[in-house]
């Protein structure tokens, strides 16, 4: 399927790009601050041959994922060339149904200039690792969602967008005993624009970690995040986000929201949004709340007849509901929903 | 062109950069266990402490020096620095003021700090503030010390205290700010030389703003000032510190440590206006402000830090609260201004383990020139806070393309009853506003004062007044060249 | 009577063949008026025919620079003058789109530049007594209310309020001359009603006064009637007349002046 063949070589430099700088790196502390790494153990072994590490019983995953953090010389045609990478070429309008063939390798996806695609990314078993280039004025649709329990995921998602490219993810995560999903958005070209909106909930001693970092490395480019996250019993809810602004990306305009709802007595949240500008003439603004439902609102309801868990519930749906949207909205909301008690 | 003679005034001088000609005695450089006990020994130094400070010296030797800080700056030479430096003429500190050189007292006259009670009294400057002058290492004077004696509050250099209120400050020296607790608090632990100790009785409001003004003069001298403030149970003080030093082409090192005691009940408001030399637009000079401070507050108790931070090369400084107590509240406030080639990386932690708990953090990042500046904030609640809250607004302006401005927060929280919020924006001064106030006659310079001032506003706020007209020069002064 | 009959009157803004461009792009191609004092006077015309341009030239926003000709502002060399000069010689500009300075308050910001504009007068500044004074009775006249003075300049305030403020500024730092681009944009009838009022009075008031308007639309011209009005297209006046002249415009479009 991935033949040697010539790619645009704002793509290579794209994918140089994206091995110079490092998403997350096992080694770096900061990285792996929330990260229950001894969580994360029982699916990585330590072992000196990369190649041999498994990650949720994927051979060769630490391999791959410290290869793209720059540990190991990666060039982009080795990329293509290599026959376990799955490269989709993307080059009519249209939805498509994901599979991964191998977590081991990357799952390239290339949206061909101008093409309109969605991609729907169901449970993939366990960890993936998929990278998306969008090329000059194509617009990609990424719908994930994960709905199993029983896994422990680690999985990667890379958008490389060029000039005048938009995204929009929507990722709605029912948390497993260790996930941790990895987003890095790379902004190349003017005028590009990544939107994101997520949803997770988490329970019981459930561990969930979303580490996003988009990259305006264009002017004119514009990125908003929303993350909203239920966590219950004893569960623990990380989330970094950082949002760099690279030197002379003037009209940049950049927005992040993370909102927790702490239903349990044991829960955990870790938040970090960053932001690290290096231009003067961005707009740009994060929030993060961690809090619980509102008695006032609750109050109202009950006043008005509903008994109070039912008032909770509907409270916590609706939080979540604000960022429900797209073609997997009904199903994450029944997901979702459902877990929450 | 007004934009070149707008620049040509922003040329001006760091004013606060002359050096003064005083005997002084200066250890040789370098650190080993000797100079610690040089030092204890110096300021006769009960043995307890000295096996304290070299617990932390020993200590120090196996600690790296921090690099998650978002600053750059080549290796400090811990061993090409003087642990030590005082004005010569006295053995052990000056008694009185008549035994401090007058040409030191020359030096803080140009200063502004007024040392002379019967000046202060006149109402000349500065009404009601009761001065400590740390030089070097050495604290020169006290000022008022009778008055603020009739409400028993004790205001006195550390090493002074050391004799005068042993008890005090055996029990919270490090209580705080432990010997291990970093890097620089360790080598601060081991080395300090003076600093102001603070005590207000139980009950007591103390009568004047105290303040202490330091000041490094000596070449390749670090100074590691010790400041310790108990506020017993119900009492209430409010603390101003001011910093300058003169310009030297070399770094110079400032590694504080401050530790506040706020009993139950007790309220303790310290402020900062930090404006050490920051080195010249190159970036050539300047002093390295590692700084530690810390606050712990028990029941009910409240402990406000307001900082106005324009100097220094490099700013390394995170005043912090530990709201130990049930319904007790912390508070920061920070402006943090960088210019030329300046380098920030300020925040603040709130450490909520009380329950009712509340903090606020409002800091204000304002970058110029080429310089890079930080907000780092932890807001942490310990599964203890039932209850608790914060609060953090954080906003950074920017002036001209090659500056940064960068936000990192931390928010960690164990408790589900906590309610935590973070926001944080980004803005610059617009040609566009610059253009609408030349239209309506303001020039290009008052102009960025007044948008600066008026960004700032929410933190001047929380200083006292005559501090807070001095803040606002400050700034003025401090983003000279900025413009233009 | 038309001002064009009264060339006694002492000539406020002499412009003579001006040239300008931004980026690079000619913008006004040889563009003459004259304005004296105690007239008032409208310039119309399409989109792009560079009437922003000249109001932004005359103010001396930088980005704009003028390639020929010259501009006399009460005798003087107004080119040579920075934005700062320019107003305090009395030359005032009513923004078309204007700019929010969150933080400083609208009355900080009227304070400071009423004192900047006494000082370069070599004046007594007013006591802060006086300037409160002069200040609530200006904002009373415009209906502002108090708080408006203590938020932010023209932070959150609905494009009415922005307008209402600039005439606010007009008033209080009494300039000779006031240049008002497209104050009428964005403006419901009764905040155009308060606006017109405030420009009609301001050189009632005082004849050595005078008032240059820009706009796109008619319908400002019927709270201030202009003495004269001119058409601009393609960085040039190309027709000039009587207030009948807006009128024909509004009727027959722009494009009759090109068939012309």
């Amino acid at each position: 399927m991935a033949e040697a063949r010539l790619i645009p070589q704002h793509t290579e430099q794209a994918l140089r790009a994206l091995r110079d700088a490092p998403m997350s790196v096992p080694a770096a502390r900061e990285h792996w601050k929330y990260s229950k790494l001894e969580l994360a153990r029982g699916a990585i072994t330590d072992a000196p041959n990369a190649d041999a590490v498994e990650i949720a019983g994927v051979p060769g995953a630490l391999h791959a994922m410290l290869a793209d953090s720059g540990f190991c010389p990666l060039t982009c045609d080795l990329l293509l060339r290599e026959p376990r990478i799955q490269v989709l070429q993307l080059t009519e309008s249209g939805r498509h149904e994901l599979k991964v063939a191998s977590a081991a390798t990357p799952t390239v996806i290339q949206v061909a200039s101008g093409i309109s695609a969605e991609v729907i990314d169901r449970d993939q078993g366990a960890s993936a690792w998929i990278i998306c280039i969008i090329e000059d004025n194509a617009t990609l649709n990424y719908h994930r969602l994960r709905s199993t329990q029983e896994v422990q995921e680690w999985s990667k998602l890379q958008f490389v967008q060029h000039r005048d490219s938009e995204v929009t993810l929507t990722s709605f995560v029912s948390a497993a005993a260790f996930r941790r999903h990895d987003v890095s958005v790379d902004l190349l070209g003017a005028n590009a624009e990544f939107r994101f909106d997520g949803a997770a909930v988490a329970s019981a001693r459930q561990h969930i970690d979303l580490q996003s970092h988009v990259r305006h490395q264009a002017p004119h480019t514009r990125s908003k995040q929303r993350w909203h996250t239920i966590g219950q019993d004893r569960a623990t809810l990380t989330y970094r986000g950082r949002i760099y602004i690279a030197e002379q990306c003037n009209g940049v305009d950049a927005g992040l929201t993370n909102r927790n709802l702490a239903l349990g007595a044991g829960v955990t949240i870790n938040t970090k949004p960053e932001l690290e500008i290096y231009s003067d003439d961005v707009c740009c603004a994060h929030g993060a709340t961690v809090g619980q439902l509102d008695e006032e609102t609750l109050f109202f309801l009950r006043a008005r007849g509903i008994d109070e868990r039912t008032a909770r519930r509907m409270l916590a749906e609706g939080f979540l509901r604000e960022t429900l949207s797209g073609p997997l909205a009904d199903e994450a909301a029944h997901v979702l929903t459902g877990s929450v008690a | 062109m007004a934009n070149e003679s707008v620049h040509e005034r922003l040329q001006r001088d760091y004013s606060a950069g002359f050096v003064t000609e005083i005997e002084s005695d200066t250890l040789p450089p370098g650190l080993d266990a000797d100079v610690v006990r040089f030092i204890s020994n110096r300021k006769g130094e009960p043995e307890w402490l000295t096996a304290w400070r070299l617990q932390a010296y020993e200590h120090w030797l196996t600690m790296p020096q921090p690099e998650w800080a978002h600053v750059r700056f080549p290796p400090v030479d811990f061993q090409g620095i003087s642990y030590y430096s005082a004005p010569r003429s006295q053995g052990d500190g000056p008694k009185s003021l008549e035994e401090v050189d007058p040409e030191l007292l020359r030096t803080y006259e140009k200063l502004g700090i007024p040392l002379h009670e019967q000046e202060m009294l006149a109402g000349v400057v500065r009404e009601n503030v009761a001065v400590d002058a740390v030089f070097d290492s050495v604290s020169i004077a006290t000022t008022f010390k009778d008055k603020l004696a009739d409400a028993g509050v004790v205001f006195c250099p550390i090493s002074e205290a050391v004799h005068s209120h042993p008890e005090i400050v055996r029990k919270y020296l490090g209580s705080v700010v432990p010997q291990k607790d970093n890097f620089y608090a360790a080598l601060n632990s081991a080395v300090f030389s003076d600093g102001s100790f603070v005590y207000i009785p139980e009950g007591v409001r103390c009568p004047m703003e105290l303040s202490t003004y330091f000041r490094i003069n000596a070449q390749n001298t670090g100074q590691f000032e010790r400041t310790l403030i108990v506020a017993d149970r119900g009492s209430y003080v409010s603390y101003l510190e001011g910093c300058t030093a003169p310009m030297r082409d070399e770094n110079q090192l400032h590694a504080a440590v401050v530790e506040l005691v706020a009993l139950d009940d007790a309220e303790i408001k310290y402020s900062t206006v930090q404006n050490w030399y920051p080195g010249d637009a190159e970036g050539r000079g300047g002093i390295y402000n590692f700084v530690t401070k810390r606050g712990t507050c028990h029941n009910r108790a409240k402990i406000s830090w307001t900082q106005v931070e324009t100097g220094s090369a490099v700013t390394w400084k995170y005043p912090s609260v530990v709201l130990r107590g049930d319904d007790s509240v912390g508070e920061f406030y920070s402006v943090a201004l960088t210019n030329n080639r300046q380098q920030a990386d300020t925040g603040t932690k709130m450490i909520h383990m009380g329950k009712r708990s509340r903090s606020t953090i409002v800091s204000k990042g304002i970058s110029a020139g080429r310089s890079e500046n930080s907000y780092r904030g932890l807001v942490r609640v310990s599964p203890t806070a039932a209850g608790a809250r914060n609060y953090t607004q954080c906003d950074s302006l920017l002036i001209g393309g090659a500056c940064g401005a960068h936000t990192f927060p931390y928010i960690e929280n164990k408790n589900a009853t906590a309610t935590v919020e973070h926001e944080a924006t980004t803005s610059k001064v617009s040609d566009e506003q610059l253009f609408l106030c030349a239209q309506r006659g303001i020039d290009a310079e008052k102009a960025v004062s007044m948008i600066v001032n008026g960004f700032c506003k929410e933190v001047f706020r929380e200083l006292p007044m005559e501090f807070a007209v001095e803040a606002g020069k400050l700034l003025e002064v401090s983003l000279e060249g900025a413009v233009g | 009577m038309s001002d064009m009959a009264n060339t006694a009157a002492h000539p406020l803004l002499e412009i003579d063949d001006l040239h300008a461009e931004v980026d690079g792009k000619a913008i006004l191609k040889g563009l003459s008026l004259t304005v004296r004092a105690g007239s008032v006077h409208a310039i119309m015309g399409p989109n792009g025919s560079g009437k922003s341009t000249l109001a932004n030239v005359l103010a001396g926003k930088p980005g704009y620079e003028v390639t020929g000709g010259s501009v006399r502002f009460d005798g003087q060399d107004l080119l040579a003058m920075e934005p700062e000069e320019r107003a305090h010689a009395g030359l005032f500009l009513a923004f078309q789109y204007p700019v929010e300075i969150p933080g400083v308050s609208n009355m900080e910001f009227l304070k400071t530049a009423m004192e900047a504009a006494a000082k370069a007068r070599q004046e007594t500044p007013l006591t802060t007594a006086e300037f409160m004074k002069k200040l609530r009775g200006t904002a009373s006249e415009l209906d502002l209310a108090a708080d408006f003075l203590k938020r932010g300049v023209n932070e959150g305030f609905s494009g009415g309020e922005k307008k209402r403020n600039e005439i606010l500024q007009m008033k209080l730092l009494a300039p000779k001359f006031a240049l008002l681009d497209e104050t009428d944009s964005g403006l419901d009838i009764d905040a155009l009603a308060v606006v017109g009022n405030g420009v009609n009075a301001f050189v009632d008031e005082d004849r050595t006064r005078a008032v240059l308007m820009i706009t796109h639309y008619q319908r400002l011209l019927n709270h201030i009637v202009p003495d004269v009005v001119h058409v601009l297209a393609d960085g040039r006046i190309v027709e000039s007349g009587d207030k009948q002249l807006a009128l024909t415009l509004e009727e027959r479009g722009y494009a009759w002046l090109k068939r012309a």
